[in-house]
């Protein structure tokens, strides 16, 4: 099948600019500029259905039109901070097809009339970062990028801008918070980034691989595009693939085409040292995880954003992390609790301290000293977060405890009564 | 402390944003380039160009993993253990590690050398245990010779 995101895998040296121009390249964005009105741009990727692939699946087209219209500077923002653990998508195609990012900002940029869009990317992908900046004087230099774009009126310029570690950066508000040279700590919700975003102005935040997609959309139409996928779920996704595979990776795949079965067994090349597959966590730490050995038959349905639902989970980014039969699960739990009361902004109480007492729930009843009590308050503690903090981060850090106690109860259980893990877990 | 260069490199970073407040975290990352950390005298400097308190420039010095407000070894290795790297070993090669450099997690080898710390999910899980170098370069894959080649390199350099 031919690639649209990962076209790298199928074009050498995509990510040079004669290459990418060889291939269609800003002929997506020449259109646009040249054909199209912004709104005409909007209402295309309303009709193909593009969801956001950040985590939310929130429709991209429906967002742009929210901003407020006769409102002036408006921004675009990147959020290329991609930090969820099992997640490394962003990162390929930012270093290997950096210009379909950059084509995808522009004409996302054109169809709501921003004249200056940012790309926030994490400070540990200096590489990534390198990719993106060269991309953009290669732009710049062909015309594509500046003052007159295509002969017309429109310009743009595209700011590479450098994060320096924190998770919760890649939370939308927190995200501004740290554009703007403050504390990655998210805003108060309303006002909307829409109408109160980059310094108080309307603003645009979008993933990578979402603005990854809309050049094919203008290019080959929405109507095309939309029958890719599934009803709801439309275009090709990037799974990452991670954890105890044969061929960890990412792999794009159309949304409802693929299963578990298919990412594991086929395209991972299964587990590896022919294990039995114990857990999937679908959406890195954030989301619960599911099991065949609970759930047999969630390894054969079509992923999409609403397929996970009956099993209590969801495909967020898809960053789709496999533990083997080996793997014990309290101590994945303790792990990812641990990345959360890390990355905790500190900002609301419940998030703050609820992941601190989790954590060393987890890991009194690793040590092996927890009680029967400790399983019932750690989804209590679980419980009191939940709904109660001021962005998603606090539900997030719920996840890890609550999906392992629902399926893998008995193995809690049997920690406290054997004081400890009885085959130490990797 | 920062040399005209870099001051001068911060006033124009300064310039590329509709706000100026914008440029205070490329400013820390240049600075640090330069000190190697993130001391009062720096902070103050680019604070002054940037508009804004030391106080403020401190917490967001603090706030980010990145930066570090006391000096590190001559080279910092993060080295990530979340759960998709532990998956392909990542905790023992930490210990292994520690073990090697004769400091633990959070410290410094006794020669001042290289600082070892942990890092969150770098983004590499694919190719899984992995280290980022002096905040620039990623290594992957890694095994333990690839670590004592890694070591000896760092030390050597
Ligand atoms: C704690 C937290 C971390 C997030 N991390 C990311 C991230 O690394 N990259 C990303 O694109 N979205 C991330 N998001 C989602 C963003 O807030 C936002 O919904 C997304 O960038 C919107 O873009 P999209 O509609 O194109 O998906 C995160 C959200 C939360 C609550
Ligand atoms: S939920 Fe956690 S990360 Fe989010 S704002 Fe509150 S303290 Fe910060």
């Amino acid at each position: 099948m031919e690639h649209l995101i990962l076209r790298d895998l199928d074009i050498e040296n995509l990510k040079d600019i004669s290459v990418y121009e060889k291939h269609g390249g800003y002929g997506a964005f020449r259109k646009a500029v040249k054909e199209l009105t912004p709104d005409q741009v909007t209402d295309a990727v309303k009709a193909s259905g593009l969801r956001g692939r950040g985590g939310a699946g929130f429709p991209a087209g429906v967002k742009w039109s929210f901003l407020p219209k006769g409102v002036f500077p408006r921004y675009l923002v990147v959020n290329a901070d991609e930090s969820e653990p099992g997640t490394f998508k962003d990162r390929q195609i930012m270093e290997r097809n950096a210009h379909q990012v950059i084509e995808g900002i522009a004409i996302a940029s054109y169809a709501i009339q921003c004249n200056h869009a940012f790309i926030y990317i994490r400070g540990e992908f200096p590489y990534a970062a390198d990719c993106l900046e060269r991309a953009i004087v290669e732009a710049e230099q062909r015309g594509y990028l500046g003052a007159n774009i295509f002969e017309t009126n429109y310009q743009l310029q595209i700011t590479v801008h450098r994060g320096a570690g924190a998770y919760i950066c890649g939370e939308e508000t927190a995200l501004l918070e740290s554009m703007e040279g403050k504390l990655g700590q998210p805003r108060v919700k309303p006002p909307f980034p829409a109408s109160v975003g980059l310094y108080n102005k309307p603003t645009v935040i979008n993933n990578v691989e979402t603005l990854a997609n809309v050049p094919a959309i203008i290019e080959r139409g929405a109507e095309w595009y939309a029958k890719i996928g599934t009803p709801k779920s439309t275009g090709p996704k990037v799974f990452c693939l991670s954890g105890h595979v044969n061929r960890p990776g990412n792999y794009e795949a159309a949304f409802g085409s693929i299963s578990f079965r298919d990412l594991i067994y086929d395209l991972g090349g299964g587990i590896r040292g022919n294990k039995k597959l114990k857990a999937i966590l679908p959406a890195g730490a954030s989301g619960p995880m599911v099991s065949p050995l609970v759930n047999p038959e969630v390894l054969d349905v079509k992923l999409d954003y609403e397929a996970l639902a009956p099993f209590g989970s969801t495909l967020g980014s898809a960053s789709v992390i496999v533990m083997d039969e080996d793997t014990c699960i309290v101590w994945a739990a303790k792990k990812m609790t641990h990345f959360f009361k890390n990355e905790s902004c500190g900002k609301c109480t419940p998030c703050r301290e609820g992941t601190y007492w989790l954590l060393k729930m987890l890991e009194r009843i690793d040590d092996g000293v927890g009680t029967s009590a400790d399983i019932d308050l750690l989804t209590n503690v679980a419980t009191q977060i939940q709904g109660r903090t001021l962005c998603p981060l606090g539900d997030f850090a719920t996840s890890p405890v609550m999906g392992s106690v629902k399926l893998f109860r008995d193995e809690y259980e049997r920690h406290i009564q054997e004081h400890g893990c009885w085959a130490r877990g990797k | 402390m920062l040399s005209e260069k870099t001051i001068n490199d911060i006033k124009l970073l300064a310039t590329k944003y509709p706000d100026k407040r914008s440029a205070l975290m490329p400013a820390l990352h240049l600075a640090q380039k330069e000190i190697g950390h993130l001391p009062d005298a720096v902070l103050d400097d680019i604070a002054e160009i940037i508009g804004v308190s030391r106080t403020e420039a401190s917490s967001v010095a603090t706030f980010y993993t990145m930066y570090t407000r006391e000096p590190r070894g001559t080279h910092t290795i993060f080295f990530c253990n979340d759960l998709p790297c532990a998956l392909r070993g990542a905790d023992e090669m930490l210990e292994q590690l520690e073990h090697k450099l004769g400091c633990k997690a959070g410290q410094t080898t006794a020669d001042g050398k290289i600082t070892l710390r942990e890092a969150e999910c770098l983004g590499g899980c694919d190719h899984a245990p992995v280290a980022l170098i002096d905040g620039a370069e990623h290594q992957s894959d890694l095994t333990l010779e690839k670590l004592d080649a890694l070591v000896a390199r760092l030390i050597n350099s």
